[in-house]
């Protein structure tokens, strides 16, 4: 196979060619099939993985529900984290978790007591997420709540809407 | 050192290839796109303080048995206790008389930044935001929900 036919198509790279110490160009030989350069590939597939992980993160989650129909807001601002109240079905949901309306101060005390326990930064706020059609008497039990539990920032989760429209 | 040794060398790119396809194809199978925001609110809580500051002017709605807002202004000389009533329509609140009169009162009251909402128990969520946004539209940040 010393003179194989397959030799002179042999796949050069680009760069052992331009190596400083023994490069591998040969004046007799040259490259007949070139080398796709993958780096820029890699490149562009970490950015979007980098960008993917960041901008979908589980920060979302909880409030995720098909059921609920949201209000719209233009002037609404970034959602931040926080002790996530739901409200479905006219029942209560403590972070994905059924609470009654009797026990939702208790509960919310304790949820957000143990966030100021552990210096998290959801203390002290809650998103309340509802449907756009339930009434204030539905909301009345957490703000009622909240307004026990020391928690001063309420944010009413909203889907943004572009100015104007 | 061997003589045939190889100085120059490539990494193999495919297998790396290969993971971040598999990592982009799941990041987009899982990811949540729909973009949801907030509309904040401040309440006041706990004791008040023993120094007792005068109370800034403040704007406040009141939603009667009838379904209508009653608006007033406290706290300030210029329009103290007056109150503006605005009528329902058959579509639910005129939002329009709603919005001349929030401009009336930032016009006579500039200094006027707080608001404080005391909605009925029928009162809508979504008329609820509605009217937060509004006030924020026209410069009135400080926006409180008083309970039942």
């Amino acid at each position: 196979m010393k003179f194989s036919a397959l030799k002179t198509e042999m796949m050069n790279s680009p760069i052992s060619n331009q190596a400083t110490v023994r490069p591998r160009k040969s004046i007799f030989r040259r490259p007949l099939v070139t080398t796709l350069i993958l780096t820029s590939l890699v490149d562009a597939f970490s950015i979007l993985v980098i960008y993917l992980l960041v901008n979908t993160g589980a920060a979302t989650e909880p409030l995720d529900s098909k059921q609920l129909q949201l209000p719209f807001a233009s002037q609404s601002e970034v959602l931040q984290a926080g002790l996530v109240i739901r409200i479905e079905n006219n029942r209560y949901y403590l972070n994905d978790q059924e609470v009654r309306s009797t026990i939702l101060g208790d509960a919310l005390e304790k949820a957000n007591s143990a966030l100021v326990d552990k210096g998290d930064e959801r203390s002290g706020k809650a998103i309340i997420v509802a449907d756009q059609n339930v009434k204030f008497e539905d909301l009345n039990p957490v703000i009622t709540a909240c307004s026990q539990t020391q928690i001063k920032k309420i944010k009413f989760a909203v889907y943004p809407e572009e100015p104007g429209t | 050192m061997s003589r045939n040794r190889e100085e120059n060398f490539e990494i193999n790119l495919l297998p790396v290839i290969s993971i971040l396809a598999v990592c982009i194809s799941f990041l987009l199978l899982t990811a949540v796109w729909i973009k949801i925001g907030s509309m904040d609110v401040s309440q006041a809580v706990g004791p008040v303080t023993a120094e007792q500051k005068p109370n800034p002017p403040s704007l406040q709605i009141r939603m009667d048995q009838g379904g209508r807002l009653l608006l007033s202004i406290k706290d300030t000389p210029k329009m103290n206790n007056a109150t503006l009533t605005i009528d329902r329509t058959t579509d639910g609140i005129d939002w329009d008389a709603f919005d001349r009169a929030v401009i009336r009162a930032t016009s006579k009251v500039p200094e006027l930044k707080t608001v404080l909402i005391f909605p009925s128990a029928e009162f809508r969520y979504r008329d609820l935001i509605k009217m937060m946004d509004g006030m924020k539209k026209k410069g009135l940040p400080d926006i409180g929900i008083a309970p039942l």
